[in-house]
């Protein structure tokens, strides 16, 4: 029998106000994929992402997230479903006045128990903060645990995210340009780290990129996003020139008449 | 967005209308610039009273029994009584207004269609109102009459409307803080409560700190304000003195305060920069 996919698409499109932003879209991903959606800025990356984590409802078209329709649950399944997905925001959404380790320990907040959630978002036990400072140690900056969030770098509070992530034990990671604010080195790094953890933890990954040859390099899968439809969607070396080419041409009513 | 730089000839038209209701209003008073000024008495009073600026007493200048607490020590009793009120005050406040700022702010609520939704933030927002709605010195007087000349009487009569003010601005400065992370939080699982806890509170928590401050500052002239209707604060020190044109005394009441002021204008100064830091 063939394993139910970690989330999938049916027919899915998304209207906010009179604009169209995602078209009858149609996915799956599966257990073990790692899959990096590409396109133009606009193309409705992050409005599928945000479906993808159950962060919002369609339009239309069906959506299923770890064998569950998150439209369907009560509030308290919707939360447990979500706290079962990481998601590392491109702005990082960390709360800068915080320690990194209250950030990280933030992860934790969608399972049950207010009273615990501020007992250790106050006064974190000793096992609490060895497991807060493994977490970073795996993301490369253990010593940092203590730090306040707003003084680290762009790229140390992207570990930080990463590894409030982390720490929520996510079955799903989605990461929405996770190096679209680092250099090209660093970007490598912040792409290892993601697939390094999503391969140890097999934890499948969707991540939307805009640099082409990063996703080739290390997903196993690239969709390519135009206009809120699907342009291609296959392993990296079947995207032929020509599909790029066309993924990333300018809009042709720019083109055209004024 | 360019539009919005144009200067607004409403803003100056409103500014004028303001400027007129206030004269309509003095004209309606027959009120001439001549009766802003002091008559002759009058000014006899006030060159006494600033004369003795420069003069405060330093000892009783009445007399007094003989086992009866030295003058400046018992200036100091009263400036203890003075801050035990206003603290224990807005102390009082600072907790009750904390939950209720929770209740009232949208971002608890954004969201969410259930009955409690509709209810909860609208009844915390007219309590909050109600809370204001009543000056401190007017709740002073009902106290008094209801529990009278005791200290809870007066750290009730100042912490209530404080309560109130305290829950509306800092439920506005947690609705002012931008949602990005109170979205975040919601979307790995954490309830809105928590959300907005974690999220939004700490990104609030420098404002609020110095709204609190600034609230703790009205506290202390109010607890002062409060010796005026009979509590043993500095107020009633200088009330007596008044009657009496003891005007020496008055200005040692009035240099206690402004002391108290001072020290803790600095005092809470220093703790906003660490906060904002």
């Amino acid at each position: 029998m063939k394993p139910s996919p970690a989330c999938s698409l049916d027919q899915v499109s998304l209207s906010l106000g009179d604009r169209t932003v995602l078209q009858s879209i149609s996915l799956e991903v599966g257990r073990g994929e790692q899959v990096a959606i590409l396109g133009p800025s606009g193309a409705g990356k992050t409005t599928l992402l945000r479906i993808l984590s159950a962060g919002l409802p369609p339009s239309q078209g069906g959506v299923r997230v770890l064998d569950q329709n998150p439209w369907e649950l009560k509030r308290n399944g919707l939360r447990s479903l979500r706290s079962r997905i990481g998601f590392v925001h491109q702005d990082h959404a960390l709360v800068p006045n915080l320690r990194v380790w209250q950030n990280v320990a933030v992860g934790r907040l969608g399972r049950p128990g207010s009273l615990g959630h501020m007992r250790r978002m106050t006064l974190a036990s000793r096992s609490e903060l060895r497991d807060l400072h493994d977490i970073l140690e795996q993301v490369g900056i253990a010593d940092l645990l203590f730090q306040r969030t707003a003084d680290l770098s762009g790229g140390e509070q992207q570990r930080v995210a990463i590894a409030r992530s982390l720490y929520q034990e996510p079955a799903l990671l989605l990461a929405d340009e996770p190096v679209a604010s680092v250099d090209p080195a660093r970007a490598q790094q912040v792409m290892d780290l993601l697939v390094g953890l999503a391969n140890s933890r097999e934890i499948p990954l969707v991540i939307s990129l805009h640099d082409l040859e990063l996703a080739r390099r290390n997903m196993s899968r690239l969709i390519g996003l135009r206009e809120g439809r699907v342009l291609f969607d296959s392993a990296p070396k079947e995207v032929s020139e020509g599909k790029i080419k066309e993924l990333y041409a300018l809009p042709s009513q720019e083109n055209g008449a004024p | 967005m360019l539009h919005s730089k144009r200067p607004k000839p409403w803003r100056l038209i409103a500014l004028g209308v303001f400027a007129l209701i206030g004269l309509t209003a003095a004209a309606a008073m027959g009120l001439t610039l001549k009766d802003l000024l002091p008559r002759e008495s009058g000014a006899r009073t006030a060159r006494a009273f600033l004369g003795a600026a420069l003069s405060p007493a330093l000892e009783h200048t009445s007399w007094v029994p003989d086992d009866a607490p030295g003058f400046l020590s018992s200036i100091l009793q009263a400036t203890k009584r003075t801050l035990l009120i206003a603290f224990a005050a807005l102390g009082l406040a600072l907790t009750a207004a904390l939950p209720l700022a929770l209740l009232a702010s949208e971002r608890t609520w954004s969201g969410s269609s259930s009955s409690l939704a509709k209810i909860l933030p609208r009844a915390t927002r007219l309590l909050i109102t109600l809370l204001r709605s009543v000056h401190e010195y007017l709740l002073a007087l009902l106290f008094l009459a209801a529990l009278g000349l005791s200290p809870g009487a007066g750290v009730l009569a100042l912490a209530l409307p404080a309560t109130g003010i305290l829950a509306k601005v800092f439920a506005e400065l947690l609705d002012e803080v931008e949602p990005g992370q109170f979205l975040a939080l919601e979307g790995l699982g954490a309830s809105r409560p928590s959300a907005v806890l974690f999220g939004t509170f700490p990104r609030a928590l420098p404002d609020l700190a110095a709204y609190t401050f600034y609230r703790l500052e009205c506290a202390l002239r109010g607890s002062f304000i409060l010796g005026f209707f009979g509590f043993p604060t500095l107020g009633l020190g200088l009330r007596l003195a008044f009657e009496e044109g003891d005007y020496p005394t008055v200005w040692t009441h009035l240099y206690a305060l402004i002391i108290l002021m001072v020290v803790f204008e600095l005092g809470s100064a220093a703790m906003r920069r660490r906060l904002k830091a």
